[in-house]
């Protein structure tokens, strides 16, 4: 049996093996050992030290642009952290209720004459609390995978305002002389409201713990039941994943009562996921069961759903059970696969002799992303306060993880160190115990490296046999493109990583057989391999070089990255299917979502010749990917992730939508030329800080906050109802 | 829905320009970007990011005849999970590049399916050439200069073999195409209503709404 490890932390010496890896639990962490950080960030300049400025140029909306009714916020109450800044949700309900015509419309009214004068200090109130709290800081420093980031302060309006400690609430200067509750709102002012009051963990983010009302039900978790129902058959029998439940459940979902619980039996986690979180306090309580309550019960079957299920299909396939396969991974076969060609028997700790000899002597490597309290004592490089990283850390020391607040804490932002592992967990890799977390994550390396013993044949040549002539196309096709993901990241050149890309998007392709390999699967994996290759190595992944990282290392980001992009993926096959009805669905919704927002603009584009498709397809197939540096794609991520697995459908809808309203008047004042070659290749890839990132996600929360469970209230809903 | 004024657009003096919009289409990896982008930009890259959806790009080329002919090309993603796009950019096209990879004979069976699908659907008098792309790899050519030719001859396309990584040949592909185009009844060769969304607007119903603001 597996000893019961002391933490959640397992740094492991370099020296020690593959097998330590797979068949291990995690020794205690030597206490002389020095924490592995990320270089020191450089020293913060002078001049942004003591004050910042911040781009505010999205936030000149012209007329006709969404604005809130002034009443409104008149009447909203202060956030709860006593900031001045009101609570979002607050904000909401009274704009519901002082609506004059209590219908959407009213959105749509013109901004008050005085208004100019006093949103730039609304604006520059909440933007700075939301710098001040952490994203100046981080766009000061230089994120972790800023390669390509730059300073915020790029803006053409900008508001300057005295630099205060991380963490504070928002400076008193902005909001003295006219206090935020008595100007005319704008709905411009709103995310940073938001991204500034969800700084506060403690105010509640109410609005994103909703569960979908029915008719958003209809229109928004529609994806899954197709692609369950239309699955045409799969050569290995596998089924198919419905990772993404549309349906709330009322109860808290025990695991008794989950459909895969014998499977999860199976993989021995049972246990883990009958421990549900308990609620937290600071969400509030609905007699639906809430959104939150959904992702407890699927966070709380941690492996449950769909790749376990596609592994037991794989497994029966071949008539064999679960575990009798997992024990087929020998030493033998790990030589075929472990990158290094190292061959470690099972159970060997801390065979030095793995090690390569290149790998400088005994840095502490943690394969469990680590989470170490002592990191705590280096700066952060990641523009996460330290008490924030206190909470984190907090929250995962627990014995059971609270799935709903870490997801809370996770929204605005994960410290580095941490992220590998707080991902795995919210995205229901880990389990929430932390008593079965190790066992449980050896158990689905050994799934995977299982699978690539059976599937995988490494013939190191491009244009050698393939594994299998059905699916020879789909590796032909990864093969191809794997050297052509980001090319600007050398890192992704190096033969060992590109192996280990092929493998796993090799095996994701055999257990999907409805969609198969699809270019920007491959983008898609880069960020989960990145994190992981990152925490596990306790440097920024893009630094190191392939050859020097132990085997093991690398076999166990393979594995990790194989089952969090399965995850991400399973909330969003039908993007991938054949015809990707996914995609158009989604595409077709943003361009109602941008009638709403804005039909000046959505008239723009349709006269001049432009079809929502025409750029909005790569935004949906990729995340935004290709639109985003890295480091920027993995802190959206983080919010992707803490809003649940069927982010990537529902809450990128309005991130994209958010982001094409934040070039609004570029795109009006250009032609259909113009336009395209402006919108294939945006300033955000390459000019944006985290802060415009974050000021994105939260512009994103107040659409999603007002559109999301009101599907009538956009063109397509209006159309049917509408002429009534 | 108002469209934009036809791409053909004769610019007002003495009908010496002309735009015709076209579409680059093949199997992946065959270097459909990596043309575009040597002929746009003049640069290439080894490894060119796999297209997703398509790309806009615009170049313009200048005729024998005195005539400048701008493109407006549209670089269409490869993988055949993206075949359900194509019609969408070829449809409203005047002309069309179809590339395949002279060291890969596979690419040049789907750049005859290709051939065949245009023929069939797209514009009747849509100009159509065939490329064969990475010259530059001819040490480990699997298609032949002469059945791609004959090919070529049979079914009545342009003909050219180039290399983007090389630039070899590559503006001659577009210069070949802009001669080719019938620069007569150019206006009448495709609307631009063709390409754009299929999706019905009305307009009528946002109008109303607006006015109660």
């Amino acid at each position: 049996m597996f000893p019961v490890p002391v933490t959640d932390t397992w740094p492991l010496p370099v020296s020690q093996s593959a097998a330590s890896l797979l068949m291990s639990h995690a020794p205690a962490v030597p206490a002389s050992s020095p924490p592995l950080q990320p270089s020191p960030p450089p020293p913060p300049s002078a001049s942004s030290s003591s004050s910042g400025s911040l781009s505010l140029v999205h936030h000149q909306h012209p007329p006709g642009a969404l604005f809130l009714n002034p009443q409104s916020a008149a009447a909203t109450p202060a956030a709860a952290d006593g900031s001045g800044i009101p609570d979002p949700h607050s904000l909401r309900a009274n704009f519901w209720r002082t609506s004059p015509t209590g219908s959407f419309p009213s959105l749509f009214l013109q901004p008050p004459a005085n208004a100019p004068a006093a949103t730039p200090a609304a604006s520059a109130a909440a933007t700075a609390a939301l710098t001040m709290g952490e994203t100046l800081e981080g766009a000061r420093r230089g994120i972790f995978f800023g390669f390509r980031s730059r300073s915020s302060s790029t803006g053409a309006t900008s508001a300057a305002f005295p630099g205060t400690g991380p963490g504070s609430p928002a400076p008193g200067g902005t909001s003295a002389a006219q206090p935020l509750s008595q100007v005319p709102y704008r709905y411009s002012a709103t995310p940073a409201a938001v991204a500034a009051s969800a700084l506060h963990e403690d105010v509640i983010l109410e609005s994103r713990m909703d569960p979908p009302a029915s008719g958003g039900l209809a229109a928004f978790g529609d994806a899954a039941p197709a692609v369950g129902g239309s699955r045409p058959r799969s050569r290995s029998g596998i089924s198919v994943h419905t990772a993404t439940s549309p349906t709330p459940e009322s109860d808290g979902g025990s695991s008794s009562s989950l459909p895969f619980g014998d499977l999860l039996t199976g993989v021995g986690l049972s246990s883990a996921s009958t421990t549900g979180p308990p609620s937290s306090k600071s969400v509030p309580a609905s007699p639906r069961g809430t959104r939150t309550l959904l992702f407890s019960r699927k966070s709380t079957s941690p492996d449950m759903p769909p790749c376990v299920d596609a592994t037991g299909a794989m497994d029966s396939m071949h008539g064999r059970s679960r575990q009798s396969l997992s024990n087929r991974v020998t030493a033998e076969m790990l030589s075929q696969w472990l990158p290094m060609g190292e061959a470690p028997a099972p159970g060997d700790l801390g065979d030095s002799a793995s090690r390569p000899a290149s790998q400088p002597p005994s840095p502490t490597v943690s394969l469990v992303g680590g989470v170490s309290r002592s990191a705590a004592t280096t700066p952060p490089a990641d523009g996460i306060p330290k008490s924030r990283r206190e909470k984190f850390l907090h929250l995962l020391e627990q014995p059971t993880v609270e799935l709903a607040k870490l997801r809370e804490l996770s929204w605005n932002g994960i410290p580095n160190d941490l992220r590998a592992t707080v991902w795995q967990l919210l995205m229901g890799y880990l389990p929430v115990n932390r008593a079965r977390r190790e066992e449980a994550r050896q158990q689905k390396r050994r799934e995977y490296f299982a699978a690539v013993a059976d599937y995988w044949h490494d013939d190191s040549s491009l244009h050698g046999d393939t594994p299998s002539t059905t699916d020879s196309d789909s590796l032909h096709q990864i093969r191809l493109d794997i050297p052509r993901t980001d090319p600007n990241i050398p890192l992704y050149q190096h033969p060992i990583i590109q192996r280990s890309l092929e493998r796993s998007l090799y095996i994701w392709t055999i257990r999907h057989p409805a969609s198969g390999y699809v270019q920007g699967i491959n983008d898609l994996l880069m960020p989960f391999f990145m994190v992981f290759l990152s925490s596990y190595i306790g440097q920024n992944a893009l630094d190191c070089d392939p050859a020097e990282v132990p085997a093991e290392i690398l076999a166990a980001t393979e594995a990790d990255s194989f089952w969090c992009l399965s995850r991400l993926l399973d909330g969003n096959q039908d993007s991938y299917t054949h015809g990707q009805p996914g995609i158009l669905r989604q595409v077709n919704r943003l361009e109602d979502l941008i009638i709403r927002l804005d039909g000046t603009l959505h008239r723009h584009i349709i006269n001049e010749g432009i079809a929502f498709i025409q750029f909005a397809f790569r935004w949906m197939n990729c995340l935004l990917m290709r639109e985003m540096c890295l480091g920027n794609t993995i802190r959206m991520w983080d919010t992707y992730i803490a809003e649940g697995i069927d982010a990537c459908v529902t809450f990128h809808l309005y991130v994209c939508a958010a982001f094409l309203m934040r070039f609004e008047q570029q795109i009006k004042s250009m032609d259909f030329q113009g336009i395209m070659l402006f919108i294939q290749s945006p300033p955000s890839a390459t000019e944006w800080s985290r802060t415009d990132v974050e000021l994105l996600l939260a512009e994103a929360f107040v659409l999603k906050s007002l559109f999301h469970n009101s599907p009538k209230h956009l063109a397509t809903g209006a159309a049917a109802g509408g002429n009534a | 829905m108002a469209n934009r004024p036809t791409s053909m657009a004769v610019s007002g003096n003495n009908r010496s320009f002309f735009q015709y919009k076209l579409v680059l289409l093949g199997d992946s990896s065959v270097g459909k970007s990596s043309l575009a982008l040597r002929f746009v930009r003049g640069q290439f890259q080894e490894f060119q990011e796999s297209t997703i959806g398509a790309a806009f790009m615009t170049q313009s080329v200048q005729c024998s005849d005195g005539t400048t002919v701008k493109f407006e090309i549209w670089d269409t993603a490869g993988q055949e999970r993206y075949h359900s796009l194509a019609p969408m950019y070829y449809r409203g096209a005047h002309c069309a590049v179809v590339v395949y990879d002279i060291s890969d004979a596979s690419t040049f069976t789907r750049a005859k399916s290709w051939v065949r699908e245009l023929q069939r659907q797209a514009p009747p008098n849509i100009i159509i050439a065939l490329a064969g792309n990475k010259l530059d790899l001819s040490h480990s050519r699997q298609v032949s200069e002469e059945e791609a030719s004959a090919y070529a001859a049979e079914n009545k396309l342009l003909f050219v073999e180039a290399s983007a990584k090389t630039d070899a040949n590559v503006k001659l592909i577009f210069t070949r195409v802009a001669e080719a185009i019938p620069k007569s009844d150019a206006a009448t060769a495709a609307p631009r209503s063709q390409d754009t969304s299929s999706k019905t607007v009305n307009l009528g119903e946002e109008d109303n709404r607006r006015k109660c603001c």
